[in-house]
């Protein structure tokens, strides 16, 4: 297969004639500045300059935000979700749950009017600090202020949202905190669910650009459009400033106060850069530096690229590169290379400074455009892309090399309108913003919380642990994790005691290494009110958390590497804990294997979660067998925990007779024989082993209520004896003193002591 | 366009003018050869594009003057295309593959990446 192309062009031509189709932009009228903006030329032919027109304000389009407030237990119905929206006017309220998650922040992007729209609406649904799913829709007007299409993306979980179009009604107002936009999520045979967001802005998207410069190099982050004679006869003449261009893509841009001089000699002493000396330079220099995602980019103007015979470049052939594919976090940094071609104008250009000026704007545009992970206009097909897209290769683009085009660099200018694709501004302004976002990777890898709020100067710390040695788990082994969180404000500080009780305002996630990251769903949130309690500087309080199953299954069942990760928010801060890391061993055998594919359900994961049901039978069944099969195994300690518990006192169970029309409750005896057993196995004959597979939390925890049970039962001694004997492993393991007090003082109660 | 290239150097030329020869877009650690008027002057394997600037190896090559013909051949693809370049017009030659086929462009003046 063979095909020739025979352009007789290069970069350097980019001076044909000018074509007069442009889009109709809104401009600022070019006036005088400190920048290095050439001299106008004496050219001929020069377009005439179009009046500018006075900027409009867009009617509708902008970034909208709805905050959820916190409500427990989980909601039941779609109105629920949005008390304030008006779900429960239309016929919402008793819709059925669509979704068990629990949403806590939703945004909106409408993208109607204004310039280049896109006719889309995109957003995105957060569960704390997580995106659950991200959503774009086409839209078309359907009546004044009201927008109607079909949703035609979804990222995320498709399960959580499962509509196929919106409605979207804009409520404008000249007060910018009274603009709302009210959309109607429909599907088929499902009932409307409708929120209602406010107006935040009129930007898609903030981002930060920060500007360095080499020593004796000069920064050109501006052009004025009507200093070159070929340019679109409708392009208005204007000082187009790189924030400008990326603000008309949808970007609210702020620069640093950091820009700065960059000491040549970084580069070495061949004065040439490269992209390990680029990196070290951003890490160096860049005042925004951190190795994590941000909305915040490091452009760099230097003089020349050193040389990389493998592969082809030399100092004068690259014009500029996004050398930041260097550790985990890509995309942060840029660099434009003024002394490469890009600083030779022409032959027989009619305005030569102005050329050159005018390439080195485009190529500083085009760099942070890689950083925004838009590729080459000729590649949007290559690779795996967000959609399929096709490639571009006549796009007038800031991503579009000008002597690719037919007719060259000349017939491109001639044409170009300084501004993006329209493919490239509905990824830059809609796609899910992990893509987009500046050092951003897949899907939660290696980063669990780069959306959470840290304080700069957290007050409380938060440590997740298991107590074991190494943090290896058996295969099967239910994860048990403990939470610490201490007052390390250096004063008292007041907190909620159910904190680490009630997990609305907690996030867990669990990521198998080389695998994606899963959220930590429990099956059941907890109502607690409120009770302030004084951490004095160094207290902490505790919690335990049954991580091994959760509404989204069992996220630790397979063998292999985890780690688990939490974050709690606090007074409008996010406490983020260390990752920890946990190992699942592999089945010793194929038997084990088998076991485990009943193990692995819902109902033994709700059995184990809510210490046994005297109602789920194949559960109990299933716990039995590993009971018996896996004696010595930390499930059995598990299993007999699950067993025993509900035989320990009566146990009331909600009965439904015949087509379940006729509820009752049926009470259940105890049977404290079984149950003696059950938990004198789970909780005493291995009680280290207990203790390590339980968490000292849990572990302390279920004594007591054994200990009680004995007493109850008549058997005071016995259960003195269990106490004792379970203080001296606590008091062997380290656990507080006043923990192992409290047993002890409750085991001289059972004795009759003080 | 010549359907096929004789292989060997071209005898009794002159090579005194140099040609650009540039791997650009598409190369997925792909073997890749190159024949000027029949010999080998690229002869690479694993050339990948780095997407960053749409280039994956360029060398400087001698070459007689007037019309030479290139060759440019990814064996383990079943791609090949050739083209006629004059040195006078275009002494830069771009490879690129594109849409599952291997094009060859010319340039006057150097190409230059971003």
């Amino acid at each position: 297969v063979s095909r020739i192309e025979q352009t007789g062009t290069a970069l350097r031509q980019w001076d044909l004639d000018s074509n007069p189709t442009l889009d109709a932009d809104q401009a600022v009228p070019a006036t005088a500045g400190p920048d290095v903006v050439p001299p106008p030329q004496p050219v001929p032919s020069a377009p005439p300059v179009r009046p500018v027109a006075p900027p409009s304000v867009p009617q509708a389009s902008g970034f909208y935000e709805l905050h959820q407030p916190h409500i427990a237990p989980a909601p039941q119905s779609v109105a629920d979700l949005d008390p304030t929206g008006p779900g429960a006017e239309n016929g919402a309220a008793h819709a059925p749950v669509l979704t068990p998650l629990w949403f806590r922040r939703e945004e909106l992007r409408l993208d109607v009017d204004g310039r280049h729209p896109q006719m889309v609406a995109s957003g995105a649904l957060y569960n704390l600090f997580t995106v659950q799913i991200h959503w774009i829709a086409n839209v078309t007007a359907t009546g004044p202020n009201t927008y109607t299409g079909a949703v035609f993306y979804t990222n995320g979980n498709a399960a959580t949202l499962p509509y196929t179009n919106v409605t979207i009604t804009v409520g404008t107002s000249p007060f910018a905190d009274q603009r709302t936009a009210t959309v109607a999520f429909g599907a088929p045979g499902h009932a409307d669910r409708v929120r209602t967001y406010r107006w935040k802005r009129s930007a898609f998207h903030d981002v930060e650009f920060e500007y360095d410069t080499v020593a004796g190099t000069t920064a050109v982050t501006m052009f004025d459009t009507g200093s070159h004679p070929h340019r679109p006869a409708g392009l208005p003449s204007e000082r187009l400033s790189i924030e400008t261009v990326y603000g008309r893509a949808g970007f609210a841009v702020t620069v640093s106060d950091g820009n700065g001089a960059v000491p040549l000699n970084v580069a070495g002493t061949d004065a040439l850069w490269t992209d390990a000396e680029l990196h070290d330079a951003m890490q160096v220099h860049w005042s925004r530096f951190t190795d994590k995602p941000q909305w915040s980019v490091w452009t760099l103007f230097a003089g020349q690229h050193a040389p990389v015979p493998s592969q082809g470049i030399t100092p004068t052939n690259l014009g500029g590169i996004m050398f930041d594919d260097i550790g985990d976090h890509h995309r942060q940094g840029t660099a434009v290379f003024n002394d490469s071609f890009i600083g030779t104008p022409p032959t027989s250009d009619p305005a030569p400074e102005a050329a050159v000026h005018r390439i080195k704007f485009w190529t500083a545009v085009h760099e942070l455009g890689h950083t925004f992970n838009l590729a080459h206009s000729w590649q949007k097909a290559l690779g795996t892309g967000w959609l399929p897209l096709p490639n571009e290769p006549e796009a007038r683009s800031f991503m579009n090399y000008p002597y690719r085009v037919a007719g060259g660099a000349g017939a491109f200018f001639a044409d170009f309108g300084y501004r993006f694709s329209d493919a490239e501004l509905l990824f830059l302004r809609h796609a899910p913003e992990r893509f987009v976002q500046h050092g951003n990777a897949a899907w939660f890898d290696d980063h669990g919380f780069e959306g959470a709020e840290v304080a700069p100067q957290p007050d409380l710390a938060l440590e997740v642990r298991v107590h074991r040695t190494v943090a290896h788990h058996e295969f099967m082994e239910p994860v048990v994790v403990e939470l610490k969180l201490t007052n390390v404000s250096g004063r008292p500080r007041v907190v909620d005691e159910a904190l680490l009780t009630r997990t609305d305002d907690m996030t867990v996630i669990v990521r198998r290494q080389g695998g994606s990251a899963v959220q930590w769903t429990p099956y059941a949130r907890y109502c607690i009110n409120v009770s302030p309690k004084v951490l004095a500087h160094g207290e902490s309080l505790y919690g335990s958390l049954f991580v091994g199953a959760g509404l989204n299954g069992w996220a630790l069942a397979e063998p292999g590497v985890y780690q688990v990760q939490v974050a709690l928010r606090h007074d409008d801060h996010d406490v983020v804990s260390n990752p920890l890391r946990i190992r699942v061993a592999p089945p010793r055998d194929f038997s084990e294997e088998l076991l485990a594919q009943e193990v692995f359900t819902e109902e033994v994961g709700r059995t184990l979660t809510f210490a046994g049901s005297r109602a789920l039978d194949g559960a109990n069944d299933t716990l039995h067998e590993v009971a018996e099969r896996l004696p010595g195994r930390r499930i059995a300690t598990h299993a007999q925990l699950a067993l025993g518990s509900p035989l320990a006192g009566t146990y009331k169970l909600l009965v439904l007779d015949g087509d379940h029309d006729t509820k009752r409750i049926a009470t259940m005896a105890a049977e404290p024989i079984a149950a003696r057993q059950h938990l004198s196995e789970a909780l005493l004959d291995a009680p280290d082993r207990a203790a390590d597979t339980l968490g000292h939390i849990a572990y302390t925890e279920q004594v007591a209520t054994y200990g009680a049970f004995l007493a109850e039962e008549g058997r005071r001694d016995e259960a003195a004896e269990t106490l004792k004997t379970v203080e001296d492993v606590l008091s062997s393991r380290g656990v507080l003193t006043s923990v192992v007090e409290d047993l002890a003082s409750t085991r001289r109660a059972y004795t009759g002591g003080a | 366009v010549a359907d096929d290239v004789p292989e060997g150097p071209t005898v009794g030329a002159e090579r005194n003018q140099t040609l650009t020869i540039a791997l650009q877009d598409g190369f997925t650690d792909d073997a890749v050869t190159v024949r000027v008027d029949g010999e080998t002057v690229i002869d690479r394997a694993s050339v990948r594009t780095d997407q960053r600037i749409g280039l994956a190896y360029a060398e400087d090559v001698p070459a007689a003057g007037g019309v030479v013909t290139v060759e440019a051949r990814v064996p383990a693809r079943d791609l090949r295309a050739t083209a006629d370049v004059d040195l006078r017009t275009g002494a830069h030659v771009g490879i690129s593959v594109l849409d599952g086929e291997l094009v060859i462009t010319t340039s006057a003046t150097p190409f230059g990446y971003v």
